[in-house]
């Protein structure tokens, strides 16, 4: 099997090619491997490789064996998720020679699995970012178009995944870092319940708003691996244990979607500075449910207007106290010579990246005393109240459909403003405020750019989101896909 | 503006991180842009609603308190940024009182 040919492979081919004995660990590794040699230079998606331990892997794995779920697969990794002995950088200049001594329980698993786990991907410092224009490490391009972002903060995992040196990467959301990337490269992507993955072993930005899940190709490979990596971690005091009994996600899968029922707010689509293209391709998800079935009802989510204003007070006071344990002691790249004091100073001020820098001074002060009441406090009231009323909307409904950023991707390195960055996220953010699970899926390609939907749903109801993900991608296509191609495409 | 430059250096060297003048100028202003923002929040009426500040299935029980494994010291020296002494097998840092 030649690289190009492990490219279009969804992960469901592989194992099935490695039972069936059509080709075996070792050539996917290898594949992986060359794939990657090719488009590395040009898409920068991923940080830190072994490959000499990947074949290693590969070569190691006992064909009794071959039943295991992900037997052979070559996956790839967030740089925030801790791999023992590989590199785990959190795309921060401040962890660049960090190898933690652990594996995060959802590595453990896959690794249970028979996954190869060979490479941690590229991503915004800390995972505060919507570009992947915020890494230490340089900007990861946009496979289908290297002039453009491939958004973030899942930069690297999204990137490796459309380009197809993997055949799918974990990744983290905590405003919607893996549906945004999962919409602008073309993917599926999942942002579980919160708790129903395990947190243990993933980097924190905000521990009340981090969840792991996948990036995929298709919908079913996306349910696959969400069944693999789910479940009650006794390491994580948030990991929920109705995780162990919901239903999987696998469940249904292919039942379609007549007879379910989809809230849709019109009103969304007005919002000041959300494309046509966006507007459109919500559109077509909403008409390709209907025509296969579904009942589309009209709702509204009035306190969506105020959720960026408490996400980010919430994300940047939990980032603040999150981000204090990177001192140049047991954490970060120490700098400086002076008294202790100079050591922290020059560590946080040389390690740290601006937007950083500017989330932990938010935080803190919002924390503040004369400040809390006003911020804190305010945004975690107003959160409860959005949480109320989102979760009530799903007695009537069995899922929402939503856009997943105001606009298609733009150009790496445009001039934005923080502010009109942070307004990105409108869509995103509400379901790691209130908990709930949701899934970013491709809806087609416009202008040379795929273009994504997404669908959230009640607690622990991943399974209804991939049904809908999987009618979505059996009524639209994606021409000239990146991993279709041999080379990286151009910039244009 | 809501937060002024000198403020911001007060902010940033509370929390220890050294930035520049021309840093705490250009992060002051990103900043209360931001906290500018968020006084749409006082739109919204909270009255008698709790705060939320874990996800929707509150607080969890912790697990029973057993010794794990423990880390064996010389993976410490991967973790540490340079303040892992092997030597001594401790983390080392500077002084706190003069």
């Amino acid at each position: 099997m030649n690289a190009d040919e492990f490219a279009q492979l969804t992960l469901e081919d592989a194992v099935a090619g490695v039972r069936q004995g059509a080709f075996g660990p070792i050539e996917l590794v290898e594949a992986s491997i060359q794939r990657m040699d090719r488009f590395e230079p040009v898409i920068n998606a991923v940080l830190t490789r072994d490959d000499s331990a990947a074949r290693r892997a590969a070569a190691g794995k006992n064909e009794a064996a071959a039943d295991q779920a992900l037997f052979g697969v070559p996956l790839a990794v967030k740089d925030n998720i801790m791999t023992r002995g590989l590199r785990s950088t959190c795309g921060s200049r401040i962890l660049e020679n960090f190898i933690p001594p652990y594996d995060a329980t959802v590595v453990s698993k896959i690794q249970a699995a028979g996954a190869v786990v060979h490479a941690k991907t590229n991503m915004d410092e800390f995972a505060m970012g919507a570009t992947g224009e915020n890494s230490a490490y340089g900007a990861t391009k946009n496979p289908w178009n290297p002039a453009r972002v491939t958004g973030g903060s899942s930069s690297g995992s999204a990137a490796v995944v459309a380009y197809g040196g993997a055949l799918a990467a974990l990744a983290s959301d905590t405003g919607g870092s893996i549906r945004q990337p999962a919409s602008f490269c073309g993917l599926v992507g999942m942002k579980p319940t919160y708790g129903r993955v395990s947190r243990y072993g993933l980097g924190s930005l905000a521990s009340s708003l981090d969840q792991i899940g996948p990036l995929t190709r298709t919908g079913r490979d996306n349910a696959l691996l969400m069944d693999i990596i789910s479940g009650h971690d006794p390491m994580d005091s948030t990991s929920a244990k109705q995780a162990d009994v919901a239903d999987a996600c696998m469940a249904g899968i292919d039942d379609g979607v007549k007879g379910l029922r989809f809230g849709y707010d019109p009103s969304l689509l007005d919002k000041e500075g959300v494309s046509p293209v966006v507007a459109g391709a919500l559109r077509r998800a909403v008409d390709i449910m209907r025509e296969n079935g579904a009942e589309i009802r009209e709702v509204t989510i009035p306190l969506i207007d105020y959720g960026v204003a408490a996400y980010y007070i919430i994300c940047s006071c939990e980032a603040s106290a999150n981000m204090a344990r990177y001192d140049g002691v047991r954490y970060g790249k120490r700098q400086g010579d002076g008294d202790v004091w100079q050591v922290y100073g020059e560590t946080r001020g040389k390690g740290f990246g601006d937007e950083v820098k500017r989330r932990i001074m938010m935080g803190s002060y919002a924390l503040s005393a004369g400040y809390y009441d006003a911020y804190y406090l305010k945004a975690a009231r107003v959160r409860r109240l959005f949480t109320k009323e989102l979760t009530a909307l799903f007695q009537d409904i069995d899922a929402i459909i939503m856009p997943v950023a105001p606009t298609p991707p733009r150009a790496i390195g445009a001039e934005t403003s923080v502010l009109e960055n942070y307004l990105g996220d409108i869509f995103t953010l509400p379901a790691n405020l209130t908990s709930l699970p949701a899934l970013s899926f491709p809806v087609g390609v416009l202008g040379g750019l795929p273009v994504g939907a997404q669908a959230m749903a009640a607690p622990f109801r991943e399974n209804i989101l991939y049904r809908l993900a999987r009618v979505a991608e059996q009524n639209s296509r994606l021409p000239d896909a990146p991993w279709t191609k041999p080379e990286p495409e151009a910039a244009q | 503006m809501l937060i002024d430059a000198k403020e911001t250096q007060a902010l940033a060297d509370m929390l220890r991180i050294t930035i520049s003048p021309e840093d705490a100028a250009r992060l002051a202003e990103d900043m209360s842009s931001v906290l500018d923002y968020v006084r749409l929040l006082d739109e919204v009426d909270v009255s008698g609603v709790d705060p939320m500040e874990v996800g929707i299935g509150g607080y969890a029980e912790l697990r029973e308190d057993v010794p794990g494994e423990s880390l064996p010291v010389k993976n410490l020296e991967s973790m540490s940024g340079g303040a892992f002494d092997s030597q001594v097998e401790m983390f080392v840092t500077k002084p706190i009182f003069s």
